[in-house]
């Protein structure tokens, strides 16, 4: 039997007592690609850190290709899955690096390169997400935020992951980018057999990024589904979150 | 009641961060004996720490090293043995100024710093980003802050003490009319070996625990606006606390018998 890439079994975390998450339940398969839509706070981005590992869930599993997620709760300094990149929502650049340092470090440690091939891996990440030489040798500090945002994407993407989060990716980038990012999430899917998990407020871009979508509201998985069917659907606050979308369109 | 209950969880948060402290300080030391080591970075640290501790402890042991001569010239006039103020001043600075001023002094600039930096990282998820690229922030972030503690403050206070001495010189001679050849002999014939070494393991024991409290509280640093402020707080004031404590501790043992 086949397992699914990542599969989530009744998770719950709260923290001090304030529940964030309770009784998630799914499954993402091989190349496939998932949106979690949801309010600020609705626990989104509490439940990619428990997928991987940086956070502990109180109950419940994780699983990936049928393994089950141990996570140390004392140190949660080493991550299970090596095989998991994730971009975080403020981008968490290392302020000391500079951009061609940054993105080579996980090639170098992670992946265990010479500092010379890693930096290769490095150049050829950056040229694919356009990312302008004179950046280069700057320091995360002198670039604008959505540029931050899109050396963040290179820094996951130049460790070859198998499983890629990306926690807000387009929030902050123009339009061009942010539709050359969804661009780049769906062929990344595609041709290199990557499954992605994509946190986004933008339905337009959840639609096009999509292979399912999923939406948390206060911690619950209300609806999940194909991208066709979200319009659909009479989920009461499923149609209150996407409404603003359909009028625009 | 609700006095007990508050005195209760007072008692229980002490312990708790106690033995967080303790597990967090086994797992440092470890790390600091373990590979991978980053030898750049530990190359930084000396630089940051060391280096440019140099003005605040020369700074700091040169007025010291004046102001004693000064003080136990005025005492010693009235024995009429002022002929002791060169080895008082050697032995002072030696056995526990050089260290006590210098750990705290490294303490404000370093401990905090440390504390600061490690906070903002924790806060901005770079800690969270290390773990994801493969790296054990122990290994990256604490050891090689810990080693350059441990191994900058005993140079420091080496260099300390001279300024200090010289310090006490340059009064001794100058203000209070000495003759730099006795001055100087008299520096030299009663200082013993134990009374310089004694300070250098002083100053270890002083960098591990200044480089702990600021790993300590930076890598243990709350989320929020006043998170970082805090933490770098609690740091100088834990690591001032803890130098002082050491250092009755470690005279104790080296001078009691
Ligand atoms: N480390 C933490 N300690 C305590 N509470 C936390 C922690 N991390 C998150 N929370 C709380 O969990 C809730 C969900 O947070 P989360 O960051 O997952 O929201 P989100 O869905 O990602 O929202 P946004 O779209 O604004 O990023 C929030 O109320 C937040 O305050
Ligand atoms: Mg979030």
């Amino acid at each position: 039997m086949k397992y699914p890439r990542i599969e989530v079994r009744e998770l719950k975390k709260s923290f001090d007592e304030t529940v964030i998450l309770d009784h998630i339940n799914f499954k993402v398969h091989l190349g496939e690609s998932l949106v979690i839509i949801g309010a600020s706070g609705s626990g989104k981005s509490v439940l990619t850190k428990c997928i991987v590992g940086l956070l502990k869930p109180d109950n419940g599993d994780i699983f990936l290709d049928g393994h089950r997620l141990e996570t140390n709760s004392s140190d949660n300094t080493t991550v299970a899955a090596n095989s998991i990149s994730y971009v975080f929502q403020n981008s968490a650049l290392f302020d000391s690096l500079s951009v061609i340092e940054n993105i080579s470090f996980g090639p170098q440690f992670l992946n265990k390169q010479n500092e010379k091939d890693a930096n290769e891996i490095a150049r050829e990440s950056m040229k694919k997400l356009d990312i302008h030489p004179k950046f280069w040798f700057m320091y995360p500090k002198e670039l604008s935020s959505s540029l931050r945002k899109i050396v963040a994407i290179a820094r996951a993407l130049a460790v070859k992951p198998k499983i890629i989060i990306f926690d807000e990716p387009s929030t902050g980038l123009d339009i061009r980018a942010s539709h050359k990012l969804d661009y780049l999430i769906r062929e990344s899917v595609k041709n290199e057999n990557i499954t992605a998990i994509t946190i986004t407020h933008d339905i337009n871009s959840a639609l096009h990024i999509a292979d399912s979508i999923a939406m948390l509201h206060e911690g619950k998985l209300i609806w999940s589904g194909k991208p066709s069917d979200l319009k659909k659907s009479s989920h009461v606050e499923v149609r209150r979150f996407i409404k603003p979308f359909l009028s625009s369109t | 009641m609700v006095l007990i209950k508050h005195i209760g969880r007072y008692v229980l948060e002490t312990l708790g961060t106690t033995g967080q402290l303790v597990i967090f300080f086994a797992r440092a030391i470890s790390h600091c004996f373990r590979p991978p080591y980053f030898y750049r970075l530990i190359l930084k640290q000396v630089i940051d720490i060391g280096y440019y501790s140099l003005p605040v402890v020369g700074l700091t042991t040169l007025f010291s090293g004046m102001v004693l001569a000064l003080q136990s010239y005025n005492g010693f006039t009235r024995f009429s043995s002022e002929s002791a103020v060169a080895t008082v001043v050697a032995l002072s600075i030696t056995r526990e100024l050089g260290p006590v001023l210098a750990g705290l002094m490294v303490t404000g600039r370093v401990g905090s710093s440390i504390a600061a930096e490690l906070g903002s990282m924790k806060v901005s998820d770079q800690v969270d980003a290390l773990k994801i690229l493969g790296t054990n922030p122990f290994d990256y972030l604490i050891a090689p802050r810990i080693i350059a503690c441990i191994v900058c403050l005993p140079i420091l206070v080496l260099i300390g003490d001279i300024v200090g001495v010289f310090g006490g010189f340059l009064v001794g001679v100058y203000k209070l009319n000495f003759n730099p050849a006795i001055y100087l002999y008299q520096t030299v014939s009663y200082l013993e070996p134990i009374d310089i070494a004694s300070g250098l393991i002083k100053a270890s024991i002083f960098g591990l625990l200044l480089g702990i409290m600021g790993c300590f509280h930076g890598y243990n640093c709350s989320r929020g606006a006043q998170g970082v402020g805090l933490a770098t707080t609690n740091a100088v004031v834990s690591g001032c606390i803890l130098i002082l404590i050491f250092n009755y501790l470690v005279t104790e043992l080296f001078f009691s018998s």
